[in-house]
């Protein structure tokens, strides 16, 4: 314990701890964050965000590294950054009331145009469901997490997990197929 | 193919050209400056900003993360006395009650938790510790956030009580400016009376006393903070209004408990005074679970449980509280969760 907030960097338990933190990030990192960050794209749409969530997430995770169940922390890590999307986006959403519309992305390369239409349909179409629907479909398609997996990271019944991924998987084809 | 592997390829598709930014640098910056202790006291990016006070009374504490103590601030509460080096002061861990901000099944609510901090041992000093960790998030539970804007860097507060009011003031930035007065915009009106509820909630209970509340933006009254109305002295608003209706009080996220019984105490405003509880093993399945009643329906009451940990051996367990979807529509309930871990 530390007599003093000018805390002794000279606490061997602290230390130790720390550097086990450390390295855990430094391995979680590598293996971990394009795909925690490509996740976030897919549920919060923008990239820049996506990336903020994600770094959120590992400072967090960082934080609490004596806390966790370390074993289980890519987990953690996912559930942290789906759950840090949902708050993003409620944040986002009253910035985006009140600022006007930006303008829309600059036009890629002729040969790289369906490809990358068809990809911002498939982020589109999937930004436009309800946050439940976006989340179970997300963790049950990037993440191949199980119903039940989905229902306990979520808090919700797995009657509540097969019916948001029916009518989310459902609403998606459709604003894909009117989209072609 | 089938469905699944439809929705997979369109998935992996839709992503495969992203091109992450931010480097393992970019995160370490925000962690290893951080002192375990001071962590509680400030964001990682507050924390590696420069030379930060905090002031109280007639004491300040240095924070990590520099050795300039030339931006020491000068206490102004009533008795003025001389600033004591930090050193001198007798310091304890202790337990303060802090309000933090979280999703409910509509929206989002106070919840209470406590969090632990190093200070000296005085009453105002709690009072320093607890507004502190509701403005810069303290709290071990990954549900719960601080809603105050994270661009506060080099802030500093003085939090006191004369026993008549308690006092927040907010001193502007290292270059004066105003970062607090006015609603950042990228919140909303309710987000930013919550935030100051908040602050209301804490201060009056790690004070003990439902004193009125007074804010101040460097050292004067402010008309406005967050936008919100402040020339008076504030009262904490209605709890049905502002607190979660489910909550649990006595169990902090990653809590160590003995193995055997623990008994779980919170509040509710339920239906028929109704809360459900489970305990989940491995984030995975249910090992136990029943139900408790409030003391009162449909208003914020205390509810109690007792229920044997574990059945499974020493790990990780998630302990969950929530009311029920009455309408059988499914409709979201308002919950909370704790892990914790059982040795």
């Amino acid at each position: 314990m530390n007599t003093t907030a000018v805390a002794s960097s000279e606490e061997p338990a602290i230390d130790a701890a720390r550097t086990d933190a450390d390295t855990a990030l430094t391995e979680l990192y590598a293996g971990h964050y394009a795909r925690l960050v490509r996740l976030a794209v897919l549920l919060v749409r923008e990239q820049g965000l996506a990336e903020d969530v994600v770094q959120d997430a590992f400072v967090a995770m960082h934080q609490r590294w004596q806390r966790i169940d370390q074993g289980t922390a890519p987990a953690y890590l996912a559930k942290s950054v789906v759950n840090r999307s949902r708050s993003a986006l409620r944040h986002r959403s009253v910035v985006a009331r009140n600022r006007p519309e930006p303008p829309p992305d600059a036009a890629p390369a002729d040969t790289e145009v369906l490809a990358s239409a068809h990809r911002a349909a498939v982020l589109d179409g999937l930004a436009a469901l309800p946050t439940r629907q976006r989340e179970v479909l997300v963790m049950r398609y990037y993440l191949d997490y199980s119903e039940r997996e989905i229902a306990n990271a979520l808090g919700i019944s797995q009657g509540a997990v097969k019916s948001h991924a029916s009518r989310g998987a459902a609403a998606l084809r459709q604003t894909l197929q009117e989209q072609r | 193919m089938n469905n699944d592997d439809d929705l997979r390829q369109l998935f992996a598709d839709a992503t495969s050209e992203i091109r992450p930014h931010g480097t393992l640098d970019d995160i370490r910056t925000r962690t290893k400056k951080v002192d375990p202790m001071a962590r509680r006291w400030f964001l990682p990016s507050l924390a590696a900003a420069a030379a930060t006070a905090l002031v109280i009374g007639g004491a300040f504490w240095m924070t990590r993360g520099t050795d300039d103590t030339s931006s020491t601030n000068i206490a102004t509460s009533p008795s003025d006395t001389p600033t004591k080096d930090l050193n001198a002061l007798p310091e304890v861990a202790l337990d303060v009650p802090v309000y933090f901000v979280g999703d409910i099944a509509r929206g989002q609510r106070l919840f209470l938790d406590t969090v632990r901090v190093t200070t000296c041992d005085a009453p105002d000093c709690r009072l320093l510790a607890a507004v502190s960790a509701a403005v810069n998030g303290g709290s071990t539970d990954p549900d719960y956030t601080s809603p105050w804007p994270k661009d506060r860097a080099g802030a500093s507060m003085v939090v006191n009580s004369d026993g008549d009011q308690i006092l927040i003031d907010f001193e502007a930035g290292p270059n004066g400016e105003d970062l607090l007065t006015r609603k950042p915009s990228a919140m909303s009106v309710a987000a930013a009376e919550l935030a100051i509820q908040q602050l209301v909630y804490t201060a009056q209970a790690a004070h003990g006393e439902k004193l009125p509340v007074r804010f101040q933006f460097d050292h004067a009254d402010t008309p406005t903070l967050l936008g919100v109305a402040t020339a008076e002295p504030l009262a904490a608003g209605s709890a049905d209004d502002l607190l979660a209706p489910v909550q649990i009080t006595n169990v902090v996220d990653g809590a160590t408990v003995p193995a055997g019984k623990l008994t779980v105490k919170g509040m509710a405003a339920a239906f028929e005074a109704n809360v459900s509880w489970e305990i989940l093993v491995g984030g995975d399945a249910v090992i136990d679970s029943g139900f408790a009643t409030a003391a009162e329906c449909c208003t914020l009451s205390p509810y109690e449980f007792t229920t044997n940990i574990p059945l499974e051996g020493p790990g990780t367990y998630t302990l969950v509280v929530h009311d029920n979807d009455e309408s059988g529509e499914g409709r979201p309930v308002n919950r909370d969760s704790k892990e914790i871990v059982v040795e």
